[in-house]
């Protein structure tokens, strides 16, 4: 766009450089983005943005041209050159993935290695999500170069640096788990314990109470708090308040840990405001039991909770003083949704739906809300007037196709999810979901059909792979199947379907 | 699938080589539409920012590109011109939840004056908002048109080389192909993004923008503005939404300005002033200014605030 000379004339050098650089992309002229970029940090390796100039260079080399030699040579120049930059470690993560998927196990494995020193060097550096990703990938790399001593190593070392407490309890979880599959179970039974005791509020925690059998070997644990809180959890998954509310007091009642003790009170406060209702009350409770914790980050979803009480009284409050707007009620009809109060969400969508019929996205809610209240049927016909104002909402064509078909209209679904294919024909989830309509209703051919063409359109949508292994057996043609399968479990090497693709694979004779 | 799955993580890396591998075998042909033209007048203006105060839009918004050199330095004679207004909700100006639209109108019948060939106004947001807030009438009246771009098709991938999370995006094509970009967001406070501004107002000219919310909002934020950059940004200050945005209704503030520039991070870290915020503590102005899209230190800028 030639008014890139205009913006340059007006801005300090680097930022009219790097504002070049973005005008070239959207022109689709990377190479000369790329060269704009590598001399800016030739120019001015000291500036605050030549580490962000590299760092664009190699994925520009990556992403725009696939040549992978020479983003990892860029990746590798910041890496050296610039050690303290907050993009270091993520260069050296963008290299390890390309020496992962080059099946470079050991390489791939020590550069995630240094992705993650670097960034435990950096005070304010990546987040607990960034940390889990490279140490479950550093530590998948390892495995898979069969260095299962490599693999407990990255997480004790991943361990010592002080971790969001969501991030410590999943490594610790791991590292658990890899030990014990190695032949310690002393040591995994003291790690699954820990994970119980300074974390108990986390679902690792939960999974860890199922290692009971071990755990009585070796440690000494009292059970009934922990066992309590786990039932409290799933009864407010079952939606059966009163039950959640006495296991959280059995929990608080049966113990002097504090750290179990915390999670009654969170669990509580959160099961009465959706009870009471009343929001305002919660969200000062909430505040205060905020305030009081010394780690925050053990309850990582107080902020959002306390945002979004925030968010429903308030929209309360204006819904009282203005009981016939239509927005107002629309937006916390949409709140109510977000914290799973369906029943209030179907109350005040409704109301506004009659004040603002022509409203499309007060239909969108009304679907959800009806759904999550179990109410498929409303759900569908909300999901279907939605669908007019926005015919081509690609996410909506495909929940209603799976609303359909959990109500047994087959024939609907395949409607549906043959739109969203003609919408999005090179979505590989259009052509999965059809394909599973069309298995529903016994079409296997036509199943077949869209699954392959999903993977067609992706050689890595695991989910068809292990769908066609499933047709494929149907369809008596058990070399595809095996070859499904496989290529399933090579995707995804653990978790339920894998287990059940092994198993299909030792029913058809094969290895697992 | 019910619902997108997440990926193994391997499984996700493996796609991301697969489909690079399919744009390296397209060449460059990603975003190759616009050509990179060149020859425009280079002089430069006095200023990096015009705050124009007054009882009119559309004055204020003359005023402000005037004090930058005049609309005839952005657009030429021939120019197809598309236009980002925040278009959402069927209210009134005085709410504050829509670009106001005697701004918008005066500024597509300048355009057209100046000699642009087309004046397109887009966003994801449906026709219906542009209708029932009036913005469809401003803008067609005086020879606009506007399209609501609600379809796959509408967009076409960019990659995003400064990005942490994104890596490829999903931009408008009407946006890539178009001789001159302006966007015209409003000033309003955000539940999500604390305030939505000329940065946030591009999201809206990207098709996925649920992953934005999924992942790291401020951060999705910046690195689209990091890949997408307006030839001429103005905010519309003439009513100001402090509370409840970005539907409303909240309280409003008759802020009677217009502000104008280049530089999107010194325009947002301006008009979070109307806010009583400190622009670094808007993390998505402050990210952009470490992705290096602008000034976020006022201190830095030539800015001119003038009456009408």
């Amino acid at each position: 766009m030639g008014l890139a000379i205009l913006a340059t004339a007006m801005l300090p050098a680097a930022g009219a450089q790097l504002e070049q650089a973005t005008r070239l992309e959207m022109d689709g002229e990377y190479a000369q983005a790329r060269d704009a970029y590598r001399a800016f940090a030739a120019d001015q390796p000291q500036h605050r943005l030549a580490p962000l100039a590299v760092m664009a260079q190699a994925n520009i080399e990556l992403l725009a041209f696939d040549d992978h030699g020479a983003a990892i040579t860029a990746y590798d120049h910041l890496v050296r050159d610039y050690p303290q930059s907050e993009w270091a470690a993520e260069a050296a993560r963008r290299k390890a993935e390309l020496l992962e998927a080059g099946e470079a196990w050991q390489q791939a494995g020590q550069a995630y290695g240094v992705a993650l020193e670097l960034a435990g060097r950096q005070p304010n550096g990546p987040g607990a999500e960034w940390v889990n990703e490279v140490s479950l990938a550093t530590a998948d790399c390892f495995y898979q170069a069969g260095e299962h001593g490599a693999v407990i190593e990255t997480y004790e070392a991943v361990l010592q640096n002080p971790l969001p407490a969501e991030s410590a309890a999943t490594i610790t979880y791991r590292l658990a788990d890899c030990l014990e599959t190695s032949g310690h179970p002393e040591l995994a039974a003291a790690r699954y314990a820990e994970l119980i005791r300074t974390y108990p509020g986390m679902s690792s925690a939960r999974d860890a109470l199922a290692k009971r059998e071990l755990l009585d070997q070796h440690e000494s644990i009292d059970w009934e708090p922990y066992l309590a809180l786990a039932e409290a959890r799933e009864a407010v998954r079952r939606r059966d308040f009163a039950g959640a509310l006495e296991q959280y007091r059995l929990a608080r009642d049966g113990t002097e840990d504090p750290a179990v003790r915390r999670c009654a009170d969170y669990g509580t406060i959160n099961v009465e405001t959706s009870l009471g209702g009343d929001y305002t009350q919660g969200l000062e409770r909430l505040e205060r039991f905020v305030d009081e914790l010394s780690d925050p980050t053990q309850f990582p979803n107080s902020t959002r909770l306390a945002q979004q009480y925030r968010m429903i009284a308030e929209g309360e409050r204006r819904a009282r003083e203005h009981p016939d707007d239509a927005a107002a009620l629309s937006s916390l009809g949409m709140q109510y949704v977000q914290a799973r109060a369906s029943e209030k969400a179907i109350e005040v969508l409704e109301r506004a739906r009659s004040l603002d019929p022509e409203d499309g996205d007060v239909h969108l809610g009304l679907g959800y809300a009806y759904q999550g209240a179990g109410r498929g049927e409303e759900a569908q016909q909300a999901f279907t007037a939605y669908l007019e104002h926005d015919p081509h909402n690609t996410q909506v064509l495909n929940m209603i196709g799976y609303t359909c078909l959990g109500g047994g209209d087959t024939e609907a679904a395949i409607g549906y999810f043959q739109r969203y294919a003609e919408v999005a024909p090179d979505d590989p989830n259009a052509h999965d979901s059809l394909g599973e309509g069309y298995l529903r209703a016994g079409r296997l051919e036509d199943a077949a059909r869209e699954y392959e063409r999903a993977v067609e359109l992706d050689d890595s949508f695991a989910n068809s792979y292990f769908m066609l292994g499933e047709v494929y057996r149907q369809l008596d043609a058990p070399e595809k199947a095996v070859a499904a399968y496989r290529r399933f479990v090579t995707l995804v090497a653990s978790g339920p379907q894998a287990d059940q693709a092994r198993a299909a694979l030792e029913e058809l004779g094969q290895e697992p | 699938m019910k619902q997108d799955r997440r990926f193994s993580r391997r499984a996700f890396m493996t796609a991301s080589a697969a489909l690079g591998a399919q744009i390296a075998l397209a060449g460059s042909g990603i975003g190759c539409g616009r050509l990179t033209t060149g020859g425009r007048p280079s002089a430069e203006p006095a200023i990096d920012l015009a705050a124009v105060t007054g009882d009119s839009p559309a004055k204020n918004c003359r005023a402000a590109i005037e004090a930058l050199g005049g609309l005839a330095r952005f657009v030429r004679p021939g120019d197809r011109v598309v236009l980002k207004p925040n278009p959402i909700g069927a209210n009134p100006p005085e709410d504050a939840i829509s670009t106001h639209p005697e701004l918008v109108g005066a500024l597509v019948a300048d355009c057209l004056a100046v000699g642009a060939r087309e004046v397109l106004a887009v966003s994801h947001d449906g026709m219906r908002s542009f209708i029932a807030n009036g913005l469809h009438q401003a803008i067609t009246e005086n020879g606009g048109t506007v399209k609501a771009i609600e379809s796959a098709a509408d967009y076409r991938e960019v990659i995003v080389p400064r990005g942490r999370i994104l890596r490829r995006e999903m931009i408008s094509t009407d946006l890539l192909d178009a001789d001159v970009f302006i966007n015209l967001p409003i000033a309003k406070h955000h539940a999500g993004s604390e305030v939505t501004l000329a940065m946030k107002n591009l999201m809206g000219i990207n098709w996925d923008r649920i992953r934005y919310h999924r992942t790291d909002l401020h951060q999705c934020i910046a690195e689209l503005a990091a890949t997408v950059r307006a030839d001429l940004t103005i905010m519309d200050a003439n009513y100001v939404l402090l509370t409840n945005g970005p539907g409303g209704p909240g309280e409003v503030r008759h802020g009677r300005r217009v502000i104008a520039g280049i530089d999107p991070v010194a325009i947002d870290a301006f008009t979070t002033r109307t806010f009583w915020r400190d622009p670094g503590e808007i993390a998505h102005i402050r990210i952009a200014y470490e992705l290096g899209v602008g000034e976020i230190d006022l201190s830095k800028l030539k800015i001119r605030e003038f009456a009408a």
